[in-house]
C-alpha cells in the first residue's frame, strides 16, 4: 500500500470526514511533511470506493458546493488493520537491528 | 467567478466526465478551500487527470464484452489472413509450376511459414485453445512482416502496401491474448465464403482480381453487420487500426511512393519519422475510436469508472 493511500485511509478510520478535512487531518498527522493536494487526493478516494475501501457517509452543501463525507467499510479497516501490522512489524525489525548495532557499538552512535 | 476558480475549472476540464461529475463540484470545492494556487497544484491535477482517463479507459477495456469482441475478431481475422496466406502460397505453387526454370524457393519458405501460422491460429480459435491460437497468430505475424520486407530495399512500396496486412495480423495477435469465447458469432458462415473468394481471387484473371477483393470485402462486412450490436461496435473498433492504415498510406506516403517510381535509380527509404507514424497512427485511431464508443454508453454507477 502506498503512503497517500495509507494515509487516506488512517484519516477515515476515525470519524467520517469531507475531503479537505481529510487534507487537513494528513498534514496534521504527518507533522506537515504530507500534504496532498486535491488531485492525489481524488484519485485516491476514487480508487479506494471503486475497490470497496470506503464509502460515502452523507452528503451537504456548504456555501453552494457539495461537501460529501467519506467513512472506511468493513474491507476498508480490514485493509488497514493487516497494513497496520505489516507496518509494524517491519518497524519492530528495524528496531531490533538499530538496538543490537547500538549495543554492539558500546553505545557509541554511528 | 474568481480567477483561481476559472483555472481550476479549466484543468478540471481534462478529467473523465464521469469523473468530473462524481468529483468535480467536490475538487473545486477543495482546490479553493486549500488555497495553493502554484505550478505544484496544476501539475497534480494534470498527473490525475491523465490518470483518471488511463484507469477509465483501461477498466473499459477490461469489461467481458470487449474479450467476446476479441474471439469475433480472432475468428473473422484468422480465417481471413489465413485465406489470403492460402491465396499467396496457391499463387507461388502455380508461379512454380508455370516457370519451373525461376528459383522460388525463397518465395516458397515464407509463404509456407505464414499458412502454417494461420492455420495453426484458426486451429486455435476453433478448437479453443489459447496456446494455439496465440502461437499460430505469431508465426503468421512473423511471416506477414519477413514476405514484404525481403523487397524493401529495392521496393518500399511492398512495405507500405502490405503494412495494412501486418497491422490486421497485430490486432490477431492481440485478440487471441485477450478474448474469450461465448458461442461462435452468426457472421462466421459468410466469413469462410470470404476467404473462398480470397483464396480463387489467386489464381483469377487480373482483370477479376480488385472485383473479388470488392466481394469478398462485403462478404466480410455483411458477416460483422450479423454480430450483436454492443459487440459489433467493439469489432469495429478494434478494426478501426487496420482501417487506418489506408488512408494514411494512401495521402501520407504518395509522395515517396511516386518518386521511387520516378527514380529506380535512388530508392528513398522509410525514414524513422514516417516509421514512427506508421506505428503511433494505428494506435490513436485505436485509442480515439474506443474513446468515442465509450461516450456513447453508459458509466458505471457509484464511481467514476464507467465500462
Amino acid at each position: 500500500m502506498r503512503e497517500p493511500t495509507f494515509l487516506v485511509l488512517t484519516a477515515l478510520a476515525g470519524d467520517p470526514r469531507h475531503g479537505y478535512a481529510v487534507l487537513e487531518d494528513i498534514a496534521a498527522m504527518t507533522d506537515g511533511r504530507v500534504r496532498l493536494r486535491a488531485g492525489t487526493l481524488y484519485a485516491a478516494l476514487d480508487r479506494l470506493r471503486t475497490e470497496g475501501l470506503i464509502e460515502v457517509d452523507r452528503e451537504e452543501i456548504v456555501q453552494s458546493r457539495l461537501r460529501r463525507y467519506y467513512r472506511l467499510t468493513g474491507a476498508g479497516v480490514r485493509s488497514l488493520t493487516a497494513e497496520t501490522a505489516r507496518l509494524r512489524a517491519q518497524a519492530t525489525i528495524a528496531e531490533r537491528r538499530l538496538s543490537a548495532r547500538w549495543t554492539e557499538l558500546g553505545g557509541a552512535t554511528a | 467567478m474568481t480567477t483561481p476558480e476559472k483555472r481550476f475549472r479549466r484543468l478540471l476540464a481534462l478529467f473523465p466526465r464521469e469523473h468530473r461529475a462524481e468529483y468535480g463540484e467536490e475538487m473545486l470545492g477543495v482546490l479553493l478551500a486549500d488555497g495553493r494556487t502554484g505550478p505544484g497544484v496544476t501539475a497534480d491535477l494534470l498527473r490525475a487527470a491523465a490518470g483518471a482517463q488511463f484507469r477509465q479507459a483501461w477498466a473499459a477495456y477490461r469489461d467481458e464484452r470487449w474479450r467476446h469482441a476479441a474471439f469475433v475478431v480472432q475468428l473473422f481475422g484468422s480465417i481471413l489472413l489465413l485465406s489470403m496466406a492460402v491465396r499467396r502460397f496457391v499463387a507461388v505453387i502455380w508461379a512454380m509450376i508455370r516457370w519451373p526454370e525461376h528459383d522460388l524457393t525463397g518465395f516458397y519458405g515464407v509463404d509456407l511459414v505464414r499458412t502454417l501460422g494461420w492455420t495453426v491460429a484458426v486451429a486455435g480459435v476453433v478448437l479453443g485453445i489459447r496456446l494455439l491460437g496465440v502461437a499460430g497468430a505469431a508465426a503468421g505475424l512473423a511471416g506477414e512482416i519477413v514476405a514484404p520486407f525481403r523487397f524493401y530495399l529495392d521496393t518500399p512500396a511492398q512495405v507500405l502496401n502490405a503494412y495494412w496486412i501486418v497491422v490486421a495480423a497485430v490486432v490477431v495477435l492481440i485478440a487471441a491474448t485477450v478474448s474469450v469465447r461465448r458461442g461462435v458469432p452468426r457472421g462466421w458462415p459468410l466469413v469462410v465464403a470470404a476467404g473462398a473468394v480470397l483464396v480463387g481471387q489467386g489464381v483469377a484473371p487480373l482483370g477479376l482480381r480488385g472485383q473479388l477483393f470488392g466481394v469478398a470485402a462485403l462478404l466480410a462486412l455483411i458477416a460483422v453487420a450479423l454480430v450483436d450490436p454492443a459487440g459489433r461496435r467493439r469489432v469495429v473498433v478494434l478494426a478501426v487500426p487496420v482501417l487506418a492504415v489506408f488512408p494514411l498510406v494512401r495521402l501520407g506516403f504518395a509522395g515517396l511512393v511516386e518518386y521511387n517510381a520516378g527514380h529506380p535509380e535512388s530508392i528513398a527509404l522509410i525514414d524513422p519519422l514516417q516509421w514512427a507514424v506508421l506505428v503511433v497512427v494505428p494506435v490513436v485511431a485505436f485509442v480515439v475510436a474506443g474513446e468515442v464508443d465509450r461516450r456513447f454508453r453508459a458509466p458505471m454507477a457509484g464511481t467514476s469508472n464507467g465500462a
